[in-house]
């Protein structure tokens, strides 16, 4: 797994036009974002602060599904309870709500 | 489950630094999916001969000054291409002897093959008396199906068996006059229709000529990278991974939405109205080739052994683009409206009137993309079919190329990130400085 800021993306630009754009975005993100790649996926996952930065990145033509905000995270996490030690119980975990449904929301594309 | 193939951070990071100096001299957030569009069709050659699959001839749409010759010109110097300001009617075979010397004059055919041909023009083209154009089209779909022959007074029957890709420029305006022309070889070519520029962009636009001091410059860097990238691609492997499942469906659709919006429709007058009476729908087996190794082509330029959905994003808009004009507008009034439209709320989306409206919604019923629904207070309910929803409905918005290269960029997974044989010989890595 791979993690980088996205400050770190903006120094990757010299001066210019695209480096100011991404400034720009750096504060309708909050200041910061997340850029997480894993292996055996070939989409980069974005972790952001609120709903507002995920709609931020999604104009740029970031799918929804590839960002995640912290309450999302903390919902997925949250599921679990404490730290599952198998997938049977990850997934029994997930599945204790009145309805059977997975007791979290992860993002969707619009 | 083997690793999948890591992507060539050197690629990324230099196609990166490709679309920021384009930032740095036009404002059309277009021009980027044009560049990535053209250098994917012009590499695309060895992708297509990799399984006998069909060509990609590319045409960009757009108004003039959009920028799309001086897109186009950031190819000029790479070795595989062939620049032509317009073609003619004996472009490609000539019957010309030199009655001196005895000697032919040199076909165009032969020298193409194996290489892009970029087109500045196709406007003018399109201008010659109507029996050329016809001609030149005609000679075009006999080139693209894999054999030409041509009897001359002078030289007798000269074959040539020649394959190369194709970008050329047309205006809008041009390709909907000369729409009938294009219909009967329209299946070979895919277009690319650029989104207008809204205020801002134009304004930035005007800064930008305006204020940039050393715009020359930046062309001129600009078009080194290009040619860099482009000799790049060209001389090293490519490690392709295969589609995955879900890409496949996508690619299904997509070429299915493409053969079907590209249906040959006959109207005849009806009680006042036009009704569709004949139509002749295309198989998409053509289209989805084309559309794969366009995505291929695409995934390579990023550097990617498979495509991403970025890399499908732009192949929605080359298969939205390349349905004609009129019956795309319609389909774009979807982008505010997902769950249905009415004639009126549709006509007023396209500035037309509603009997023009009207025939265009019964094309696309018969062209199975939409379909009618309920009747509402307001007037019956058109739906995109379910099938092609998610291709119709999302509108086209500009999109953030390097953004999408930021996760290859930054990548400092020991695993991927190890520069290959070909990252230290091109240098550098993983940054757009």
């Amino acid at each position: 797994m791979n993690l980088s800021t996205f400050t770190q993306f903006i120094e990757l630009f010299p001066p210019g036009r695209t480096r100011a754009r991404y400034e720009r975005l750096a504060s309708e993100l909050g200041g910061q974002a997340i850029n997480l790649t894993v292996p055996y996926w070939d989409q980069p996952l974005w972790l952001v602060g609120d709903a507002l930065a995920a709609r931020a990145l999604v104009i740029r033509g970031v799918r929804r599904s590839q960002v995640w905000t912290l309450g999302e995270v903390q919902d997925l996490v949250g599921a679990f309870g404490p730290l599952p030690r198998s997938l049977l119980e990850a997934a029994r975990a997930m599945g204790e709500t009145p309805a059977g449904q997975p007791n979290f929301t992860g993002p969707k594309d619009d | 489950m083997t690793a999948p193939t890591p992507p060539d951070a050197a690629l990324a990071a230099r196609l990166g630094q490709i679309h920021a100096l384009q930032d740095e001299v036009t404002s059309s957030p277009s021009s980027h999916d044009v560049l990535e569009l053209t250098l994917a069709t012009a590499t695309s050659l060895d992708l297509s001969m990799e399984d006998d699959s069909p060509l990609l001839w590319l045409i960009i749409v757009g108004p003039p000054g959009s920028d799309k010759t001086q897109t186009l010109l950031t190819l000029r110097g790479t070795s595989n291409t062939e620049f032509l300001d317009t073609l003619t009617d004996h472009a490609f075979v000539t019957g010309y002897v030199n009655d001196k010397t005895g000697k032919a004059a040199e076909d165009l055919l032969p020298k193409l093959n194996g290489k892009c041909l970029l087109i500045k023009d196709l406007t003018t083209l399109f201008s010659l008396r109507e029996d050329s154009v016809k001609k030149i089209l005609g000679d075009l779909q006999s080139i693209y199906d894999g054999a030409y022959a041509k009897a001359t007074g002078t030289r007798g029957v000269v074959r040539h068996s020649s394959q190369f890709t194709i970008v050329g420029c047309v205006t809008p305006m041009t390709l909907h006059r000369h729409h009938r022309y294009m219909s009967s070889i329209g299946g070979r070519f895919l277009n690319y229709r650029g989104v207008e520029l809204n205020e801002a962009e134009m304004q930035e636009g005007f800064e930008l000529l305006l204020k940039t001091q050393d715009r020359k410059s930046k062309i001129q860097q600009l078009q080194h990278l290009v040619v860099e990238h482009m000799e790049d691609i060209l001389t090293s492997p490519f490690q392709r991974s295969p589609e995955s499942a879900q890409h496949q469906d996508r690619l299904r659709r997509l070429a299915r939405l493409l053969a079907q919006g590209r249906t040959v429709i006959r109207s005849e007058k009806v009680v006042g109205t036009y009704e569709p009476v004949e139509s002749q729908m295309e198989h998409p087996f053509r289209a989805l080739q084309q559309l794969r190794t366009l995505g291929r082509a695409l995934a390579r330029l990023h550097g990617r052994a498979a495509v991403t959905e970025h890399e499908l994003e732009l192949v929605r808009r080359v298969v939205l683009s390349s349905i004609p004009a009129d019956r795309a507008n319609v389909l774009a009034q979807f982008n505010n409206h997902p769950h249905g439209l009415t004639v009126k709320t549709c006509a007023d989306g396209i500035r037309k009137s509603v009997q023009w409206t009207t025939q265009l919604l019964k094309e696309l019923e018969t062209c199975r993309l939409i379909a009618k629904g309920p009747k509402t207070f307001t007037g019956a309910l058109y739906r995109p079919a379910p099938n092609f929803a998610d291709l119709i409905v999302p509108p086209i918005t500009p999109l953030d190329h390097t953004l999408d290269l930021a996760s290859v960029a930054l990548n400092k997974n020991p695993q991927w990130g190890t520069p290959s044989l070909s990252d230290k010989k091109r240098g550098t890595m993983g940054s757009f400085v």
